[in-house]
């Protein structure tokens, strides 16, 4: 006897195929038209490094005195903190300008790309913009967002 | 401290404006966005600066002016010279400068 296979998956780095793209404004996040998506920013080209972007639940105990099991249940959903480090340029001529402390939008993960299939949509505000000053290293931006409201994760990219 | 602008674009009619930064507003227009243009005020209420018509007043100020003590329409005046010239004509034709702003429908002539 044999199960069902899950579909074979088509594997892939992300470089060169996840698109970043920050949304200044939407109707509705969790239902993003094509339109909303055209009008946006993409990121990629200058992201060197992220963090977070992951959403999660914790767990809370439920014991009781049936058993020495103790049950769990699923607790409240966050998501981590998220940032996106940029290159920096000599000139000043870089992310700093267009996403300055309390800049509001959204941001979209298309994890598979433009044709991916679905999508994260993470409504945010920048936090803060710290800059890595090392000897060696080339300078960097690290803009630190807070995630405003509930993810709307793996939602169908418009085509229409 | 930054300074946020709001902007709307074409094609996204039912989506709130967006709050951009002034010094990212370049890269929005590139993308389409269009400042929100904010309501003119209305010229007949708006509160005029102290003393004499001057170039020192702001092209709106001037417009204002005109348009309240004198009834004229300077908007289509090339620069604030012209404006005030326009503004100092009609005060001139007028047989006396205390005349209601009524009056000077009566010489408009720049």
């Amino acid at each position: 006897m044999t199960g069902t296979a899950l579909t074979p998956t088509k594997r892939f780095i992300r470089p060169g195929v996840t698109v970043v793209r920050f949304l200044t404004t939407a109707v509705d996040y969790k239902a993003l038209t094509l339109a909303e998506l055209n009008a946006g920013t993409d990121l990629q080209p200058e992201i060197a490094d992220t963090s977070g972007w992951s959403v999660s639940s914790n767990l809370v105990e439920t014991p009781d005195w049936s058993s020495r099991y103790t049950k769990k249940v699923a607790g409240m959903i966050t998501a981590d903190d998220s940032s996106l480090t940029f290159w920096a340029d000599q000139d000043g001529q870089d992310v700093r300008t267009l996403l300055p402390r309390d800049t509001t939008g959204f941001i979209v993960w298309l994890d598979g790309g433009l044709s991916g299939g679905v999508m994260d949509v993470y409504p945010v505000t920048v936090a803060s913009q710290s800059k890595t000053r090392t000897a060696t290293d080339p300078a960097q931006i690290v803009i630190d967002f807070s995630i405003d409201e509930e993810p709307s994760e793996n939602q169908a990219i418009p085509t229409v | 401290m930054t300074r946020f602008v709001e902007v709307e674009h074409p094609d996204l009619p039912d989506a709130p404006p967006g709050r951009v930064p002034e010094s990212a507003l370049e890269h929005w227009k590139k993308a389409g966005f269009r400042l929100v243009e904010e309501p003119a005020e209305d010229p007949a209420t708006a509160p005029l600066p102290d003393g004499e018509p001057s170039l020192e007043w702001h092209r709106s100020e001037l417009d204002n002016y005109a348009h309240q003590r004198l009834a004229l329409d300077t908007t289509g005046e090339p620069n604030k010279a012209e404006v005030l010239a326009t503004i100092q004509a009609a005060f001139a034709a007028q047989p006396d400068s205390t005349d209601t702003p009524a009056a000077g429908e009566d010489h408009e002539e720049s």
